[in-house]
């Protein structure tokens, strides 16, 4: 059970009802919630998402027992495996929360941390880092990586999908939250429900567990990233199938469900969006004074190159993608003449900011 | 920490002499190269003032990723005194305009921050490109030394003379320090060690010119504009104490370093063999020595003595803990073992670490028998300089 010497993070609200509580028991609904091996959880029902099957999972946490946590990623005998280290142990990627208004006593929720680079990165410069996520998994690694290298100020939170929209920590508590390539999967768990309903649902919970003027940072896909037009794979799906399928992001939503449906047999609900789709839907949960960013390459690239999104050399690159897809592009013709004049209305009203392959977007609550 | 650095810089922007003051500050950040450990870095930021709708680049501003890490902060301030200091010596020169201008080294909330002045210009790594590679590298070369001789002379000379004294603080100082930063028994590279002494023993009584050296000569660091140099930056390891003629090598390393990268993408080894083997480019780095040494007057018989002292202070200066640059340090590592005596077999040896790359690169695409291909040439590099 909760005990104050071994658990230093103690904000906790009921998920179910919304009571603050006290220890780990909500005095309101009586339901009674636990610290095991270091994490705590508030789920009745576990779920699964990792880039790892469950055995792999098992597989790896039990060599990282033994020889620790890095030399059992880099010296694993799966190639799929030790192709994660790099990701792992890398400070740099976390380089875009320096715009965060960030400092040693800030209080983080790194909301669907996965094996915990964002914690790991943040944790020395920050107060406290709470890496909250829906794999118990995961956060055996986080708890035994933060063991080892003797980190104190991360604490490990078992939650249920962000699909639900309830968040087991209290009002007003975090500086910031960082949903790394996390919004795009909500609406994924729950097979029924409006997706976008559900990421404003989540959003809205974000936002409660803010403080006032923390900041949410958001790193994920532009729908309309140039890369989609020219055929790139769906990055969502590929973790469905192995099919390669392209231009769902673009198409309306009804077509790319029945592809999906047709394809690989689920509906289609990892939604992204455009530009002013993130904005319109962090407006929608009640940030303020919203900031883009375009990460080149891409969010969750090692040490991404990080532009405000209407600076002049995001315009300056964009085109020079454009004009290298477009140099790559079959030779039919009438793909050719489409493309090109599709560009060229793209540089005349100067909207390449519109079509950056990712984005960081930063919202206020004020 | 942007969000507070961007108040600071508006709200104290009359101190700066930037200008009228902006209407908006947007911050770039710039990729980590990967070259020092992530934990001893720092951020590094463009900042262009808005005003009026128009974008201007007019500051760099530099933040430790873990702003209680003392290696990172001395990084910042070694910058920031470096900068003071050769700018208050070049003061009243053209050069001083290719120089960044330290503005502030400050502490905001909580975590120091450097910023200096911005200077326009691409990299040199990347000016001139033209068909024939030795071609431009030759402009390049010719453009990079040049600057680096108007600065030496600028910023002056201190007379000395090849004796114990000299050998004490060139060769012995530093390899004393390679061996408590990589913790080397006195067996490790004995011989070689004993013959830099020897070298260095017998030319005793040669007078020599010693000069301030910038530290990190690379062509990335060294900005162009309009055919001249319009830049030169990073100037943390400027050292007024520096072994002689330690950015020349420097430059030669890296260049030489930088056109082998850029073979290592065409996956064919003979275009590595053929620049490992180059007379042509050989004889451009031969004619950059010789103008480099004739200008700063130094006897280009002594530049095979002083090259081993680059050798074991770069690895030192990739092994310090201000950076711990682990590639580099193996790298250099592998350099000291194969006891290089002269430039051109400086020149031939570093083919082994393109030969390494394309090795890694081919294991990485499962073409195995380019691995084989590369391992027999790194074999026979090995044989040819690591005598038994």
């Amino acid at each position: 059970m909760f005990s104050e010497e071994s658990f230093g993070f103690r904000k906790f609200k009921c998920p179910h009802c919304s009571s603050e509580l006290s220890g780990l028991v909500c005095p309101k609904c009586n339901k009674g919630w636990m610290v095991e091996g270091g994490i705590a959880k508030f789920v009745e029902q576990p779920a699964h998402w990792n880039l790892l099957a469950e055995e792999e999972m098992s597989g790896l946490i039990s060599q990282a027992e033994k020889v620790g946590w890095a030399e059992a990623i880099k010296k694993s005998k799966s190639q799929k495996i030790r192709v994660l280290y790099p990701f792992t142990d890398c400070p740099t990627r976390a380089d875009a929360t320096f715009y965060l208004p960030l400092n040693e006593k800030s209080l983080i929720l790194d909301l669907g941390s996965g094996w915990g680079n964002f914690s790991f990165a943040l944790a020395p410069r920050v107060g406290q880092v709470v890496a909250a996520d829906i794999t118990s998994q995961a956060l055996k690694f986080i708890h035994l990586r933060k063991t080892q290298d003797k980190i104190e100020n991360i604490t490990p939170v078992l939650i249920e999908p962000l699909d639900f929209g309830r968040l087991p920590f209290a009002d007003n508590t975090f500086n910031a939250v960082i949903m790394n390539g996390v919004l795009e999967w909500v609406g994924s768990h729950l097979k029924t429900g409006d997706p976008l309903k559900l990421q404003e649902g989540c959003l809205r919970a974000v936002y409660q567990t803010l403080k006032n003027n923390g900041r949410v940072l958001i790193g994920i896909e532009n729908r309309f990233g140039l890369k989609y037009f020219f055929g790139a794979q769906d990055d969502h799906l590929i973790h469905y199938s192995s099919q390669k399928i392209s231009y769902t992001t673009l198409l309306p939503r009804i077509i790319a469900n029945w592809i999906t449906k047709k394809r690989i047999s689920l509906p289609y609900r990892t939604y992204t969006h455009s530009l002013n789709g993130y904005k319109s839907l962090l407006k929608r949960a009640g940030f303020k004074d919203i900031e883009v960013y375009f990460p080149d390459p891409d969010y969750r690239a090692i040490s991404a190159q990080v532009y405000p999104v209407k600076v002049q050399e995001v315009r300056k690159l964009l085109r020079a993608s454009m004009k290298n897809e477009l140099a790559s592009l079959s030779r039919n013709m009438f793909w050719h003449w489409l493309f090109n004049n599709f560009i060229l209305l793209i540089k005349l009203f100067k909207l390449e900011y519109f079509f950056c392959n990712s984005y960081l977007i930063i919202g206020v609550k004020r | 920490m942007i969000p507070a650095v961007k108040q600071y810089l508006l709200e104290h922007w009359a101190d700066f002499d930037l200008g009228d003051k902006p209407d908006d500050l947007l911050f770039i950040k710039f990729m980590d190269r990967g070259i020092r450990s992530a934990e001893v870095g720092c951020l590094t930021f463009l900042v262009k003032q808005v005003r009026r709708s128009l974008e201007r680049p007019v500051l760099i501003v530099k933040i430790p990723r873990y702003p209680k890490n003392p290696e990172a902060n001395r990084s910042l301030e070694l910058e920031f005194n470096n900068l003071s200091l050769v700018r208050s010596r070049s003061e009243k020169d053209n050069i001083i305009n290719s120089i960044p201008r330290p503005i502030f080294l400050k502490t905001i909330d909580s975590c120091q921050v450097l910023a200096i002045s911005f200077l326009a210009g691409g990299d040199l790594g990347r000016w001139f490109v033209t068909p024939d590679p030795f071609e431009s590298a030759e402009i390049k070369y010719k453009m990079a030394f040049d600057w680096l001789i108007s600065f030496q002379k600028l910023m002056g000379e201190k007379p000395a003379e090849l004796d114990e004294g000299f050998i004490d603080k060139y060769v012995n100082g530093p390899i004393e320090k390679y061996r408590q930063i990589f913790s080397a028994d006195a067996g490790r590279h004995k011989r070689y060690f004993e013959n830099i002494v020897k070298n260095d023993r017998d030319k005793t009584g040669r007078k020599i010119k010693l000069y301030p050296q910038h530290g990190d000569w690379h062509a990335s660091n060294i900005l162009a504009a309009n055919g001249k140099i319009s830049g030169v930056i990073d100037w943390e390891d400027f050292s007024l104490d520096a072994p002689p003629c330690y950015d020349l090598f420097y430059f030669i390393r890296t260049y030489t370093d930088a056109l082998y990268n850029s073979l290592i993408y065409r996956d064919d080894p003979v275009l590595i063999d053929n620049l490992a083997n180059s007379t042509r480019y050989f004889e451009v780095v031969e004619r950059i020595i010789e103008y480099y040494c004739k200008n700063i007057e130094i006897d280009i018989e002594l530049v095979n003595v002083f090259l081993p002292l680059y050798i074991i202070g770069s690895l030192n200066a990739a092994g310090d803990p201000r950076k711990v640059a682990l590639p580099a340090c193996e790298r250099g590592e592998l350099l000291l073992s194969m006891e290089i005596e002269n430039i051109r077999n400086l020149v031939t040896a570093l083919s082994v670490f393109a030969y390494l790359d394309l090795g890694k690169r081919a294991y990485a695409a499962n073409n195995l028998e380019l691995v084989g291909i590369c391992k027999e040439r790194m074999n026979a590099i090995f044989k040819r300089f690591i005598r038994k």
